[in-house]
């Protein structure tokens, strides 16, 4: 569970008693009344065109109740990011004085002060952390406030994407709704966000006519429809109160910590936002050298022939120059090794994002039978035998000293290996490309490589005169990533589910996680199955390549066919600004 | 010191590898220094310059550098990547009370060559219609507004009434330099920062014949007669310099002296052989304007202007000037600029000759009528601001690394884990 929700709750529980109510304010989104049906080609503009939701996502703030008086009570610092697919859907409201209030207000977007605040100094749970909600306008400053995407099918019939994207301070929205409120105890009101309200009254919007995607310029008709019909979008649904059952437990409690240890100064780039990094397995210095050691260690695998620098070798951003991954006993497997760093930034791992959490994704290759075959139970009595043997050392590796510097006990479990490769993954923190020095003025950029980054950075839209190449969509921000699985358009029957085979939905065929594009230059071969050698190869997917499929994302779905048009030169640009992400320092490292 | 270095990068483009004034004549002296405005006349008198800034409407949430930042060029075109924000300092606009504020506009402005002369003479749709060398837009001798015949009044947004007949439209000195700055700057609802009449700060910063007081921190023509031909403050849209007021006496004769270019328009009130529009009332249009729209100079009753008057005083309205060009006087000889407000001439720019536009200002150092151009282009106006550069180019002048708006940041963050509140302290 999230950080932040259990800091709400546990702000809840302690305010009870200080008689204070917590308001929880909880935004559904519908369409005519009815409940979003998600990817589902379903839906209807005015103008007749059949189409689908497949993200809504958008921050709150700036809550407001009026007394029966008249007069209101802001409520300082509420804000949220809620978001259709994480099932954030809520805000708690805290000390809410006890009295009768007639009127609930907010504002869809932020006010100018936290539009444009510093990112990096909002803490890892917050919701404003642009790693946490993933709506941060890149480069150019400032916050989407709501991002809505789909798909439609367009007069020809085919299948087109929409992305709508509000932002720029002038287009935050204040919503205001009759709420009868009688707050005593802890209270929750149930608010309807209905999206056909929002495409279609009092301004209906086609994707036809007035086009299938806004990002907010100046003067953009769809934003201001989008403005004018905000409003009326939101209903209250219902207002109930919370039950105690709801309110949940504190921090977790650091697992095995020593009586000594040693902080670990985790450097990251002044730039990036907070990671969330785990309370209950701190970063030590000790720890990340057990770690690290273990991930260099051949006898991590079946037959000692293997270590997970095998497949992740530093001096390649940690990936193996493979098509797909080949195992300690020779088998191939089916995708291609993933890139490690900025691994505090992440979510989920693996392609498909199987696993929740670095401890958790750790033991796998180890077990996987053709990746290490190796199994737990083997692997602690190797690591345990490595003790004495004729009262000398096998090897110079001590592990149950080490095991007692990190965990406080000579005890070896697969858990500790776990917390161990954890702590060791989490430290890998790349942010010294040529790009991160031009952006310190360290550097300059050649003309070729600041064409790339404004193609990089621009959106591709002719009908607002914007001709880029539109990355940023999915490989934003500092980090050059989002959290996101998205279908890229390879293929247009799908080999490899992806994560559809994780989530179950069929409306994840052929999705994989968005990489980062930092040290793209050292990781090819490229994508989740190695199919393109360059880095040339792969812009040329995003020009001419991309095949049209009912998961294709919406960001991509929204080009004409193949993809976004690109000159030779402009392609060659891209390419040479993709390589000042290279952190030729980080690739040095051992 | 970086100031030093950027201007000799820029003198030794200007000295040996180009001799172009398309390339050379920008101003680029103040390109990476960041763009500054005070928001108050309080402001402005205690010298408490601002970097960053908003009112709500406008943000500038980081330091932005001032104008040119990028020259590149093709065989065909000219590219200059601008903030397109003032070097001076820019403001104050009515004390604080104007609603717009300047932000940085990133744009890319792509200038013609090879300027070509229009040969369907006719109205050209006017607005934004140059650059200025300091990445300045320019835009036209009107604002946004004209009269309502049907309202009985200017159209008013706030009135309802959106922007009028187009009939009689309003001159912009007239009814916008109260929300002007000391530059005569102002910008428009989007943050652009734009001049309508001649650039005063701009042309001080050239060398112009205009002085600044320090002390009340405004700019004003400079005393005696000017000792050289003015700079070029610009480039409009057809590829055709700008000057400043001052050019040769003879047009074709470097060692004719200096003057002041007098325009060829001049106010209908029943002197040097106009009409009189105070007696007549706003009946007719100019010959110019009939002859530039290809309608009758004889209006219907339907596009009657006010009658001259104290709120309609002569002049509010760009049609009550006639061009004495249709009274009988002749360019080059009775006075200096054409209806376009240029004329062909020698310039040191141009040994050999061009076609240039005179910024016009009267006997007191006052901007008069038509400002910078009149109300058609002599060229073809292919100039616009592009979103791209779509074909190989050189780099005549890069400011800085081009980021622009990106304020210095310290370089990295440390993370330590606090085993007293269970999280992790920031250093």
């Amino acid at each position: 569970m999230n950080w932040w929700r259990n800091i709400f709750f546990g702000l809840g529980f302690v305010l009870k008693a200080a008689s204070a109510a917590t308001l929880q304010i909880e935004i559904t989104p519908k369409v005519s009344g009815e409940n979003l049906q998600p990817a589902s080609l379903r839906y209807q503009t005015s103008a007749g065109e059949t189409f689908s939701i497949t993200r809504v996502s958008y921050l709150v703030s700036d809550f407001a109740l009026q007394r029966s008086d008249g007069s209101w009570l802001e409520i300082s610092n509420s804000v949220a990011w809620l978001d259709f697919d994480q099932n954030r859907n809520s805000i708690w409201l805290e000390k809410i004085p006890p009295g009768e209030f007639g009127t609930l207000r907010f504002t869809v977007g932020l006010n100018t002060n936290l539009n444009h605040a510093d990112i990096a100094k909002f803490p890892a749970s917050h919701p404003l952390n642009p790693n946490v909600n993933g709506l941060h306008w890149s480069w150019q400053g400032g916050f989407i406030f709501l991002a809505l995407e789909g798909l439609w099918r367009n007069a020809a019939g085919e299948l087109d994407g929409w992305a709508y994207h509000l932002a720029r301070d002038t287009n935050a929205t204040r919503i205001t709704l009759a709420a009868p409120l009688v707050v005593t105890n802890e209270t929750k009101v149930e608010l309807d966000f209905d999206l056909a309200n929002l495409l279609n009254a009092p301004r209906p919007l086609s994707f036809g006519k007035d086009g299938s995607s806004t990002h907010s310029r100046d003067g953009d008709p769809i934003s201001a429809a989008l403005v004018a019909n905000l409003p009326g979008a939101f209903r209250v649904h219902k207002i109930t109160s919370l039950t105690d059952s709801e309110i949940a437990v504190a921090h977790p409690k650091p697992l095995y910590l020593p009586e000594k240890f040693t902080p670990y100064s985790f450097q990251m780039s002044a730039t990036f936002p907070m990671p969330d990094l785990p309370r209950d397995n701190p970063l030590t210095v000790e720890r990340v050298e057990l770690g690290k050691t273990l991930f260099f260690d051949k006898r991590v695998s079946i037959n000692d022939a293997q270590s997970c620098a095998d497949c992740h070798a530093p001096n390649k951003a940690f990936t193996d120059g493979r098509k797909t991954a080949r195992g300690a006993e020779g088998e191939f497997g089916r995708r291609n090794s993933m890139p490690l760093f900025n691994l505090a930034w992440k979510r989920e791992f693996f392609w498909d994002g199987r696993a929740k959490s670095l401890r958790e994704q750790v033991l796998q290759p180890i077990q996987n039978p053709i990746e290490m075959h190796q199994s737990l139970t083997n692997l602690v009595v190797k690591l345990q035998s490595e003790k004495l043997e004729n009262g000398e050392r096998q090897t110079e590796t001590d592990y149950p000293a080490l095991f007692t510097a990190a965990f406080g006990s000579r005890e070896i479990t697969a858990e500790k290996i776990s917390l161990a490769l954890e702590n060791y993954l989490l430290t890998l923190a790349s942010f010294n490309a040529k790009f991160d020095r031009v952006l310190h003025g360290e550097e300059k950029f050649t003309p070729e490589e600041q064409r790339g980054f404004e193609l990089f950075s621009t959106e591709y839209d002719p009908r607002r005169g914007q001709f880029g190449a539109d990355c940023f969509h999915c490989h934003g921000g500092p980090l050059f990533q989002s959290q996101n699985f998205a279908n890229n358009g390879l293929d247009s029957e799908f080999a490899d589910a992806g994560r559809a085979k994780v989530t179950g939905k069929d409306s994840d065929q052929g999705k994989f996680a968005v990489p980062s594009l930092r040290n793209v230059a050292l990781t090819s071969p490229y994508m989740h199955d190695g199919r393109f050698g360059t880095l040339e190869e792969v812009i040329a997917h995003y020009s001419t390549g991309v095949r049209r499929t009912t998961t294709l994302d919406p960001n991509l779905a929204k080009h004409p066919d193949g993809g976004v048009p690109l000159g030779a030169a402009d392609q060659r640009a891209l390419a040479a600004f993709l390589r000042t992400l290279t952190d030729a320092q980080f690739a040095a490292e051992k | 010191m970086k100031i030093t270095f950027f201007a000799i990068i820029f003198w030794a483009v200007s000295a040996t590898a180009y001799a172009d004034p398309q390339i050379t004549s920008w101003f680029t002296l103040d390109s990476d220094k960041f763009a500054q405005l005070y928001r108050t006349e309080a402001e402005k008198n205690s010298g408490q310059a601002e970097t960053t800034w908003s009112n709500g409407r406008n943000t500038q949430a980081q330091p932005a550098y001032c104008g040119v930042q990028e020259i590149l060029s093709s065989s065909n075109w000219i590219y200059v990547r601008s903030t397109g924000l003032g070097s001076q300092i820019m403001g104050p606009w009515r004390n604080g009370r104007f609603p717009n504020l300047p932000t940085d506009q990133h744009f890319i402005f792509a200038l013609p060559r090879h300027p070509s002369v229009q040969t369907s003479s006719g109205f050209n749709r006017l607005f934004e219609i140059g650059m200025f060398v300091d990445g300045v837009r320019m835009f036209d001798a009107c604002d946004a507004f004209s009269y309502s015949h049907e309202n009985g009044q200017d159209a008013n947004p706030r009135a309802g009434i959106g922007q009028g007949d187009h009939v009689w439209n309003r001159d912009a000195l007239v009814n916008e330099a109260k929300t002007f700055d000391a530059a005569l700057a102002h910008q428009q609802n989007f943050g652009t920062y734009h001049y309508h009449v001649e650039p005063i700060a701009l042309r001080y910063e050239l060398g112009d014949h205009v002085d600044f007081d320090p002390v009340i921190r405004t700019y004003h023509e400079s005393l005696g007669a000017p000792t050289k031909h003015s700079p070029i403050l610009g480039w409009m849209h057809d590829g055709y310099p700008v000057y400043g007021p001052y050019g040769y006496s003879n047009p074709t004769n470097p060692a004719s002296g200096l003057r002041r270019m007098v325009s060829g328009f001049i106010l209908r009130n029943g002197e040097n052989g106009a009409d009189n529009l105070t007696q007549t009332g706003r009946k007719t249009w100019p010959a110019w304007a009939a002859r530039e729209t290809r309608t009758p100079a004889k209006l219907d009753a339907n596009e009657f202007g006010p009658n001259v008057s104290e709120q309609y005083p002569l002049g509010h309205y760009i049609e009550d000037y006639a061009y004495l060009g249709d009274l009988g006087k002749t360019p080059g000889k009775d006075f200096d600029l054409d209806e376009l407000n240029g004329r062909w001439c020698m310039t040191p720019e141009f040994p050999q000759g061009t076609y240039a536009y005179f910024t016009t200002i009267d006997a007191n150092g006052k901007p008069v009528y038509p400002y910078n151009m009149g109300r058609r282009y002599h060229g073809n106006p292919y100039g616009r601001v592009v979103s791209g550069i779509y074909e190989p180019v050189t780099t005549n002048f890069l400011a800085h690394a081009g980021l622009a708006a990106i304020a210095p940041t310290p370089k990295s963050t440390t993370l330590l884990w606090n085993a007293g509140t269970g999280g992790y302290d920031a250093k």
